[in-house]
């Protein structure tokens, strides 16, 4: 049990004793890869329409493996280049809406009174609207384009960060390491950044991957409504739109982005619960 | 245990069987071949002499006893003396009325006339022939002066009488200024009582299409005793209001007092339902007897389903591009036809409406329409000729990458849509691929229509996509003079930039002419011109593509989209 004192290879050594955990994070590895080298693993351009070739069925011409879409593009390149976009958008709202949350989360908890009361009641303002219709009317209104998508998203998922982030310095604030190293006056930018950030990541890393599925989703969703990249962009959201005309004629194209969407959503889940359950404290004191 | 399992099957069996008997029967067809006619009485009287077996249907007055009654009331159905057990119909329609009922209000009249509510004095047949309705005719009695002669059998829905008084309150509810489209009819100088059942049109100066402006449903006529026109609508149609949910459904029922005769179905409910996948599983679910506005794809499972039936028409809706020719290179005709040349109208029909939602346009206006110009061909695909035309404007492959050059610079194009009719994104896509064919760089942009709008104010786009009813009024002059007319139209809110003396003056000419064939003539050049200099380039004309149930009898397509539920529909099985 004691093979590394390093607690990151500590905590790779427990995750990959959970099996749920491994097998989401190869499945992200996969999709990783296949968003990076999509140009090269790509049969066909996912944006050229072959008017002769439309709606060929999956596994009939080798040409198109997994079929061609109404206006004859090839569904599988498109599968292919949409990873990319939901992993782009999930890497940066997550990132983003972390970034902005953490912030304004360890600001709140750690100075309390007034700011924290503001800045607490604006996340209660925000929570209490439902996230996917204030996300709707954010992207209605700044029109349709990924980067609408990306700021509805970031809008209504830093509060979440915020939250954890500052019950987190709650606790942390009152123990003897920050009490001393504030008796030695440090001043609280140095507290906050060296002996707070660092022991509050853990939750947030957890909330991070668990919110990388719900972005991916929400993305997805909003693109089927309407508000994504504009045609002929590859999205597995907008594909499950065009797909949605011919859902009974044609059913694959819209089972195979909704198959897409759901392994890629199932992968981040199941990551981020094997990551709660490693990184929540109480579980390693049981250990 | 068991016992309630069983009872739990028992249940389950008898509401199976119980479902298919609450199905509706055309009581008083005895020979159930949907129609009800003197064959029915022949075969009542066979059945009460014996001589053919009962049929549920022959039993008219639904006392269980198939026998002389019956037949009386049938002869009496026949006459229309007593109502025809024509059942209640529910439609899904696409588009429905906002938070008013009133017809003078906005485009809700197209709503409230769909419905069999109101009336207009003149109105256009299934064929696009313009045909007297509350009128019953009209005399001109000089270039500007119109006599309007009134139906004296008609009462509104209230009770009170249909007169010259009625006619003069309802068009001056939409010609007072505070109405957001009175300027629709300016050309009306007064409108004033000359009888009880004569009204005077004055116009402010020639102007042709007079009758055919009063068969727009924003002038339908309205009762002048109604209290509340946007919740409780008052008309003369052969539907009477009955309950309006906003934004979800509109019913009516039979006015017993029509004065067009028997309205045979009893009642009817519209649904206005966006989604067209879920309009097509209404039909599917019996839940509606009609639907329009099928999703293409769904055309054949419709069809294959041995109850259900499509009906196809051409309609005057047209897909058009709105050319910005103040901006170069697209100032240059040669580009414009160029373009024209390269889009392959049977591709986007095969291929964005799986080849039974449209037609290919040759000119603005479709076959069907009495105005159009027949001789116009409009532009057969050519690559070549699209390539020597732009080579001649000074647009080649300069660096020979495939792409054409404009100024040194890809060529490129941006192509502006929107997404509420189901066919705009599939045609703009392959209009963007067919264009990208011969090296047109094009970019599709979906954004909302109001941006689209300001985009073409500003003079700010290259190409928009849309569609439009190409004659509301049932007139040529509406949608050429509004596109085409550089002193009037959408110049003025600086969507057209095109202007050619030639046919401002021959459109203002066919608006001053009273003689049909010298208005045509003229028209007919109108026609010639746009086509060959391309302000706006024509793609295809709409079909209407109508799900029903085979049980609906009576139903009839009206190309214009103003008219749905008439008095001859009924269900017959």
């Amino acid at each position: 049990m004691k093979k590394h004192n390093n607690p990151f290879m500590d905590n790779i050594r427990r995750l990959s004793d959970s099996r749920p955990a491994t097998v989401g994070a190869i499945i992200i590895m996969l999709l990783c890869f296949i968003a990076v080298f999509a140009p090269q693993l790509s049969p066909n351009n996912p944006t050229t329409a072959c008017l002769e070739d439309r709606l060929i069925s999956p596994l009939t011409v080798p040409e198109y493996p997994l079929g061609t879409d109404h206006l004859g593009r090839c569904v599988l390149s498109r599968l292919l280049y949409g990873a990319r976009i939901s992993l782009i958008v999930g890497i940066i709202v997550v990132g983003i809406s972390a970034m902005i949350g953490i912030a304004l989360g360890v600001i709140s908890g750690y100075y309390g009174g007034v700011i924290d009361a503001v800045i607490m009641r604006f996340v209660d303002a925000t929570l209490s609207f439902p996230s996917i219709f204030l996300a709707v009317t954010i992207a209605g209104l700044l029109g349709r384009g990924l980067p609408s998508v990306i700021i509805a998203l970031i809008v209504v998922d830093w509060t979440a960060y915020a939250r954890i982030s500052r019950g987190s310095v709650l606790s942390l604030k009152e123990t003897e390491f920050v009490e001393s190293a504030r008796s030695l006056g440090a001043s609280d930018c140095y507290i906050m950044t060296r002996h707070i950030l660092p022991n509050i990541i853990g939750p947030v890393i957890v909330i991070g991957t668990l919110g990388m599925a719900y972005v991916i989703l929400s993305a997805a969703a909003l693109s089927f409504l309407g508000f994504g990249p504009q045609p002929p962009t590859p999205e597995w959201g907008a594909m499950l739109n065009a797909g949605r005309m011919y859902m009974r004629t044609e059913p694959y194209l819209t089972i195979i982005p909704g198959i897409a969407i759901m392994v890629m959503v199932l992968a981040f889940n199941l990551l981020g619960d094997g990551l709660r359950d490693i990184l929540d404290p109480k579980k390693t004191v049981i250990e | 245990m068991k016992i309630k399992i069983r009872f739990g099957i028992f249940i389950s069996i008898l509401l199976l069987v119980l479902i298919p008997s609450v199905s509706a029967h055309l009581y008083g067809d005895a020979n159930e071949d949907t129609y009800i006619n003197m064959q029915d009485v022949t075969r009542l009287e066979r059945i009460v002499l014996e001589y053919d077996p009962t049929t549920t249907p022959a039993d008219a007055n639904q006392d269980d006893n198939v026998n002389m009654q019956d037949v009386t009331l049938i002869e009496s159905i026949i006459l229309e003396q007593v109502p025809f057990p024509g059942g209640h119909l529910n439609a899904a329609m696409i588009f429905g009325p906002s938070s008013t009922l009133d017809p003078a209000n906005g485009w809700n009249g197209w709503y409230v006339r769909k419905a069999g509510i109101y009336e207009t004095l003149f109105k256009y047949d299934d064929k696009m022939k313009l045909t007297p309705e509350l009128a019953t005719g009209y005399t001109q009695e000089n270039d500007t002066e119109w006599l309007i002669h009134l139906r004296e059998d008609v009462v509104f829905h209230d009770g009170s009488p249909f007169n010259a008084d009625a006619v003069v309150y309802s068009f001056a509810r939409v010609m007072n200024e505070s109405n957001s489209r009175s300027s629709e009819y300016d050309h009306i100088a007064s409108i004033t009582i000359e009888d009880e059942h004569t009204v005077r049109i004055t116009t402010a100066e020639p102007y042709a299409p007079t009758i055919a402006s009063l068969t727009n449903p924003l002038v339908s006529i309205v009762s002048p005793d109604a209290d509340n026109l946007d919740t409780h609508p008052v008309g003369t149609g052969p539907f009477m209001y009955d309950s309006y949910e906003q934004e979800v459904s509109l019913s009516v029922v039979r006015n017993e007092k029509y004065w067009g005769g028997g309205v045979r179905l009893e009642g009817a409910t519209l649904s206005y339902i966006s989604a067209g996948e879920t309009r097509a599983l209404t039909l599917e679910s019996k839940d509606n007897d009609i639907a329009r506005g099928l999703p293409f794809p769904q055309v054949s499972t419709i069809e294959s389903n041995p109850g259900l039936n499509v009906m196809s028409k051409e309609t005057m809706r047209l897909y058009f591009i709105f050319v910005n020719t103040g901006k170069a290179p697209l100032d240059d005709i040669r580009v414009r036809q160029a373009i024209n040349y390269a889009i392959d109208r049977d591709v986007i029909v095969d291929a964005a409406l799986e080849g039974v939602g449209g037609v290919p346009a040759a000119g603005v206006f479709p076959s069907i329409f009495p105005w159009t110009n027949v001789e116009l061909t409009g532009y057969t695909h050519s690559k070549d000729t699209a390539l020597s035309l732009l080579a001649d404007a000074g647009i080649t492959d300069i660096d020979s990458d495939g792409m054409l050059e404009y100024n040194g610079e890809d060529f490129h194009l941006t192509l502006m849509t929107y997404t509420t009719r189901a066919a705009m994104q599939p045609s703009a896509e392959v209009i963007e691929t067919q264009l990208e064919d011969i090296g047109i760089d094009v970019t599709v942009e979906l954004l909302g229509s109001s941006a689209i709008k300001e985009a073409m104010t500003n003079g700010d786009y290259d190409m928009a996509f849309y569609s439009y009813g190409v004659a509301p009024t049932g007139d040529p002059d509406y949608f050429l003079t509004h596109h085409f007319d550089s002193t009037a139209g959408y110049k003025e809110n600086g969507w057209i930039r095109y202007s050619n003396p030639a046919v401002d003056s021959l459109l203002a000419d066919s608006r001053a002419a009273m003689d049909q064939d010298v208005r045509k003539e003229y028209y007919d050049q109108v026609q010639d011109i746009i086509v060959e200099e391309c302000p706006e380039m024509f793609i295809f004309h709409e079909n209407e593509l109508v799900g029903y149930n085979t049980g609906v009898m009576g139903y009839a397509i009206y190309p214009n989209e103003i008219t749905f539920l008439t008095r001859d529909m009924y269900i017959g099985r």
